[in-house]
C-alpha cells in the first residue's frame, strides 16, 4: 500500500528524525518502504537481496539524516540511496546483466518507429498476463534503461529528479526513457503478434 | 524517428533542438507504455522484514549515541588535558624564581636587607658598649 507525505509533513519528520528521534524514522520507513522495495526488487532481481539492500537504504537514511540538505525532496533522496546500493551490488558481484544492451538495440532500428498510439496489447491480454510480460520485459533492461524507465513511469519522478539520482543531463534521461519504453514495446508487441509464452 | 537521431540516442550525444523536439514528441507518443509500467505489482515487505529492520535501526541507534556519549568523554578529556598543560606551562619555573629574586635584590632601593641587620646589629652593640642601654639580660625560668 502506498502512503503519501505532503511537503509539509514530510519537512517535520526530517526534523524530528535530525533530532534522532526513532518513532518519526518509522513513519517514513512506512511511507517509502513498498515503493523502494519495489524499485530495489526490479533492479536487482533477487528477492533475498533486495530485502536486505532495502534495509540498507533505510538504515544508511537513518544514520545520514543529518546530511540531508533539503535540496532535493526526501523521496529523491532516498531513491538516490536505493539506485547507488543497487548499483554497488551488481558492480560488486560483478553481475553485468545488460541483457539487451544498448548496441544490440541498434539492430533493430525499424521497431522504434513508435509514434503509434493504436499500441494497445492489454487489450489483447488479460491483465495478469500482460504485467507479466512487461514486468519480465522491464527485466530484461540494461541497468541504465531500467533505472530510467522505473523512475519516470512507476515512481513518477520528474526528469530532473531522476537526472539528480543517476546524476546525467536531463537529455540522456530522456533518450534512455526513450529507449527503455520502446524496448518495452517491441517485447510485448512480440509476445502478443507470437501469442508465446512466458 | 530518423536514423540519425536513434544513433544519437544510443550513444547518448547531445541532440539538436529540433531534434529534442523530435524526441519528446516521441515520449508522449509512448503513453500507452507508461501506463503499462505504472500499473506492474507494488512489492510489500514483509512483517518479519520490518521487526528486522526495526532492530538493526535499534542497534545502530544505540550505537550511534554509545559513539556520541565517547565522543562528549573524549572531547572533555581532551580539554581537561589542555587546560592542565596550560597551567602547568604557564607557572613561573624554579630558575625564574630565583632570577626574579635577584632582579628584586639587585633593584631594590637602600641597603639590601643583610646590610640594614648587620648595621641594627652593630649599633646595638656600641650602645650597649658605651652604657648607653643595659645589656639584654637571659631571663632563664625559674630562677
Amino acid at each position: 500500500m502506498r502512503r503519501q507525505l505532503d511537503a509539509a509533513a514530510e519537512q517535520a519528520l526530517v526534523d524530528q528524525c535530525r533530532r534522532q528521534d526513532y518513532e518519526a524514522f518509522g513513519k517514513i520507513v512506512d511511507a517509502f518502504q513498498s515503493r523502494i522495495f519495489g524499485f530495489v526488487k526490479r533492479m536487482l532481481r533477487n528477492d533475498e537481496e533486495s530485502a536486505d539492500v532495502t534495509q540498507e537504504v533505510f538504515i544508511k537514511a537513518f544514520q545520514s539524516l543529518s546530511k540531508f540538505d533539503g535540496r532535493s525532496s526526501l523521496r529523491t533522496w532516498l531513491f538516490r540511496i536505493a539506485y547507488n546500493l543497487c548499483i554497488d551490488r551488481v558492480r560488486r558481484s560483478e553481475r553485468a546483466l545488460d541483457v539487451a544492451s544498448l548496441d544490440a538495440m541498434g539492430t533493430e532500428l525499424e521497431a522504434f518507429d513508435l509514434a503509434d498510439s493504436r499500441w494497445n496489447p492489454g487489450a489483447l491480454l488479460d491483465e495478469s498476463d500482460f504485467l507479466e510480460v512487461v514486468d519480465k520485459a522491464v527485466l530484461e533492461l540494461s541497468e541504465k534503461l531500467r533505472t530510467v524507465l522505473l523512475l519516470h513511469d512507476k515512481e513518477d519522478l520528474g526528469y530532473e529528479e531522476i537526472a539528480n539520482v543517476v546524476n546525467v543531463p536531463v537529455g540522456t534521461v530522456k533518450s534512455r526513457l526513450f529507449l527503455a519504453r520502446a524496448h518495452l514495446q517491441k517485447a510485448v508487441t512480440k509476445y502478443v503478434q507470437t501469442g508465446g509464452s512466458i | 524517428m530518423n536514423e540519425k537521431l536513434f544513433e544519437k540516442l544510443i550513444g547518448e550525444q547531445p541532440v539538436t533542438l529540433e531534434e529534442a523536439l523530435t524526441l519528446d514528441q516521441a515520449l508522449e507518443a509512448q503513453v500507452e507504455v507508461r501506463r503499462a509500467v505504472s500499473s506492474l505489482r507494488e512489492s510489500e515487505p514483509s512483517l518479519a522484514w520490518r521487526s528486522e529492520l526495526n532492530q538493526r535501526l535499534l542497534v545502530g541507534h544505540k550505537a550511534a549515541r554509545k559513539s556520541l556519549v565517547l565522543r562528549w568523554i573524549g572531547g572533555a578529556s581532551l580539554v581537561t588535558a589542555c587546560c592542565a598543560m596550560f597551567l602547568v606551562l604557564s607557572r613561573p619555573t624554579v630558575k625564574d624564581d630565583i632570577s626574579n629574586q635577584h632582579y628584586v635584590l639587585t633593584n631594590s632601593e637602600g641597603p639590601a636587607v643583610s646590610d640594614a641587620l648587620f648595621t641594627a646589629h652593630r649599633e646595638a652593640d656600641m650602645e650597649s658598649g658605651m652604657g648607653i642601654m643595659e645589656p639584654v639580660a637571659d631571663v632563664k625560668p625559674g630562677l
